[in-house]
């Protein structure tokens, strides 16, 4: 168990260092969001030509704009070389569309010009465009070149005072096994060494860990049996997680079912069929009316113990 | 026809069930303000689906009243257990919490809900006043405008929102660009519709609960503290005294409402900001400005009527333009749509929705009656609202998130939506993306897409309607698009010119 964990860290050490060799800095969660951007822009972008040309001029424009703006903030660390380059690909882009427009049917006149712009001040102003883009890039602190701060958050003082205290709690309480503190300092490291910058900070790293997959759980079981009976089970490993007292647990849970439970009878009783199954589990009232079968469920089980 | 609007509006509200679920709102509005960690956004996108069994009068005075109650009740943390149940309290705690440690809870809480019904009546009045001239304004914009009014209120978040101008941008777009999934709506092609469950696009209100609810939840999972450790004293006694200290500074009441007012009216600043702003200026006009900090009232009413004040602000340009000036706006929005109603032009038509526009209003005039009240009353009782630990508030608040949802289309895109949304909710707001332009992105992508096409059909597909008035006589688009350009650019020209001007 231990040389796995070795393993699975060598390996996100080695990850991590390639990916700080590629984008100049460690990688973080806001690489993953980026790259997410970027990629479903991309697909975005080509899959819009599909469409007639009315339904396809605002996905692309949306989409274009979100493949530019992700990948300059992807190469934020290499933009006196590269912003000049997509700078220099648009303008070409630009001029190419707005001089075949103009030549069909004396229209994109406004492209053309931005294109021209676009290609003279990225090749003939190669460093000022690159300086100008990364000043738009980067955040306000970065550009008022205070670098000591740049990396860090930006907590108000009553975060951060939250953070101190939950600091003194977690040392005094020394709960944090290796593990866990390893890879709490392992995301800390990378995001000081990241050019990103982060509004607060997560005491326990495992708790939104958990949640969203405590949450996909729910939704798996929701497909599978119905919203209905999901949510007494999602809140039951929730409570489990947590460490919840029994009374306040069964309380919690009994509470959560019947929240469902009215969704159920008043709103909408689709709520109770699992959509990838079609299983529809007896609702409490049914199941109630099995309560006529508890005396010879009982007889059942004497004669079996 | 503006009167009769009003009139029908005043027999709207004074029915018993308006004002039932005008006071539901409030309460709700107030336990969920006082709940830390959860907000009015939060608040109002839970409540979001359950509205749809009602009527959109109904419906809509329900949001606006969880909307005004929780902008109260975010004041109650703060003030107890100096953790501020929104952000727009977040300056409320400065002086709050100190007097709290006072003894004086008691006379914060009074004076909390007595600025913030003063200046939520003075401002909404001072709304419903001035509303014939807005409508006016508004029913004169036309369609290539209404684009750009959108571009504009994106732009302003952008540079109102501290972070990365480029950051600001990215999380507008990537907004717009999700509510092009669907149906598109003028040419009624078939977008990105990989599977039938999409045919209908990606629904916005399991968006906004994505990003509001969950990504919240995931949020407060990971972090400690915010629970009431020990038990604070709440003396009746105060409250008198709280009450008569606000209505002795009635400058700062109407000079911080105003403040407000007039920041909530821009996109994306709202009540975080005016709350500080309005701190700002008590400290700067006082003649004792080193005794903030340290339990000075002036500076709790300060804070509480600006962020009551922000909301008569940030509706006029939601109602009229679309345009959210702040997340909790943004849901209203999303409600707004979810019952068929258009934030525009039709909002202030005395044949279209105006009476219902009216109501709103007034029922947020007499949602701050019900604060003043309800405030008032429960002053020793809202403490306990600080004691409920986050571990019972996470699972009731994905449960009611997921069964809301669920309930409104049984359609399981959507709840997949709620998830994948609020993951990305959870790491844009850990990284300094504008959440808010995101949902703007996402509430305006619609209403922008057929303004861009309609203007585009107006000008046989040319662009320049936006920018050339002298052949298209359209001055106001012209005049809108230089301030977008200077938005976004002024800026980087102002930063270049300082550093030619140095160098």
């Amino acid at each position: 168990m231990e040389q796995d964990n070795s393993t699975i860290n060598a390996t996100r050490a080695a990850l991590a260092d390639a990916g700080e060799k590629a984008l100049g800095e460690r990688p973080t969660m806001e690489h993953a969001l980026l790259l997410l951007f970027l990629v479903v822009g991309l697909y975005m972008y080509l899959g819009a030509s599909e469409y007639a040309s009315a339904a396809q001029t605002f996905p692309r424009l949306m989409a274009g704009g979100t493949v530019v703006l992700s990948f300059l903030l992807l190469t934020r660390n290499y933009l006196t070389v590269a912003a000049p380059v997509i700078g220099a690909a648009l303008g070409a882009y630009f001029v190419y569309g707005g001089a075949t427009s103009f030549i069909d049917d004396g229209e994109g006149l406004l492209r053309l010009a931005v294109g021209v712009g676009l290609l003279i001040g990225a090749v003939g102003y190669r460093e000022r465009f690159g300086a100008a883009v990364e000043s738009f890039v980067a955040e306000p602190m970065q550009v008022m070149g205070d670098k000591e701060t740049s990396g860090a958050p930006v907590a108000d003082e009553t975060e951060l005072e939250d953070v101190d205290e939950a600091d003194a709690d977690a040392a005094t309480e020394g709960t944090e096994t290796d593990a866990d503190t390893a890879e709490t300092e392992t995301e800390a490291e990378a995001e000081s060494d990241s050019s990103a910058m982060y509004v607060y900070d997560i005491d326990d790293p495992r708790g939104p860990i958990v949640t969203g997959l405590l949450c996909t759980g729910y939704m798996v079981l929701t497909f599978l049996i119905g919203m209905l009976y999901a949510t007494p089970i999602f809140v039951v490993a929730w409570v489990l997680w947590v460490r919840m007292e029994l009374i306040k647990a069964v309380g919690l849970t009994v509470l959560s079912f019947a929240t469902a439970y009215l969704f159920y009878d008043l709103i909408q009783d689709d709520i109770a069929e699992g959509w990838l199954t079609g299983w529809e589990l007896p609702p409490p009232d049914d199941l109630l009316g099995l309560s006529i079968y508890a005396g010879d469920l009982l007889q059942w089980a004497v004669m079996i113990v | 026809m503006t009167v009769e609007s009003f009139i029908g509006a005043v027999e709207a509200l004074l029915t018993v069930e308006t004002m039932i679920w005008l006071l539901a709102g409030v309460i709700i509005g107030i336990i969920v303000g006082g709940l830390p960690g959860l907000g009015p956004p939060l608040g109002m996108a839970i409540i979001l689906p359950l509205t749809l069994p009602l009527e959109a009068a109904s419906a809509i005075i329900l949001l606006v009243g969880v909307y005004s109650g929780s902008m109260y009740g975010g004041s109650i943390a703060a003030i107890l257990i100096n953790t501020p149940g929104v952000s727009s309290s977040a300056a409320t705690m400065f002086d709050g919490y100190p007097m709290s440690k006072q003894g004086r809870a008691a006379t914060a809480l009074a004076i909390s809900a007595t600025a913030s019904a003063f200046a939520g009546l003075f401002t909404i009045t001072a709304l419903i006043l001035f509303s014939p001239g807005l409508i006016e304004m508004v029913l004169r914009v036309g369609t290539p405008e209404r684009f750009l009014v959108a571009i504009l209120g994106l732009a302003m978040i952008t540079v109102v929102t501290r972070g990365s101008f480029a950051k600001g941008i990215l999380a507008g777009v990537a907004g717009l660009l999700v509510t092009t999934v669907g149906i598109a709506p003028m040419s009624l092609d078939q977008r990105y519709s990989e599977t039938m469950y999409l045919y209908d696009g990606i629904d916005f209100v399991a968006v906004l609960i994505g990003l509001f609810a969950i990504a919240e939840m995931m949020k407060l999972a990971g972090q400690e503290g915010g629970i009431a450790k020990g038990d604070v004293t709440i003396d009746r006694a105060g409250i008198t005294e709280g009450i008569v200290s606000t209505l002795k500074h009635p400058i700062t009441v109407f000079k911080s409402a105003n403040i407000g007012m007039i920041v909530g009216a821009i996109p994306g600043a709202g009540a975080t900001v005016s709350n500080f702003v309005a701190y700002s200026e008590a400290v700067r006009s006082s003649s004792d400005p080193d005794s903030f900090g340290s339990g000075n009232e002036i500076g709790v009413i300060a804070s509480e009527a600006s962020n009551n004040g922000t909301v008569a602000g940030s509706l006029v340009p939601a109602i009229s333009f679309g345009i959210p000036g702040s997340s909790s706006t943004a849901v209203l929005i999303g409600g707004l749509l979810m019952h068929d109603l258009r934030p525009g032009p039709s909002m202030f038509d005395p044949s279209g929705e105006l009476t219902l526009t009216y109501t709103m209003l007034l029922a947020l005039l007499v949602g701050n009656v019900v604060i003043l009240l309800f405030g008032l009353s429960m002053v020793t009782q809202l403490g306990y609202l600080t004691k409920i630990d986050t571990d019972y508030i996470i699972p009731m608040v994905v449960v009611l998130s997921f069964l809301g949802t669920y309930a409104l289309r049984i359609n399981p895109i959507d709840i997949l939506t709620i998830i994948v949304f609020g993951v990305i909710g959870f790491y844009m707001v850990r990284y300094n993306y504008s959440v808010i332009a995101f949902v703007l992105g996402v509430v305006l992508g619609d209403i922008a897409e057929e303004n861009l096409y309609t203007s585009l059909q107006l000008s046989d597909g040319s662009y320049m309607i936006f920018v050339n008035p002298l052949e298209y006589g359209r001055w106001l688009s012209f005049v809108l698009s230089v301030v977008i350009v200077a938005l976004v650019f002024g800026p980087f020209v102002k930063r270049w010119w300082a550093d030619r001007i140095s160098s």
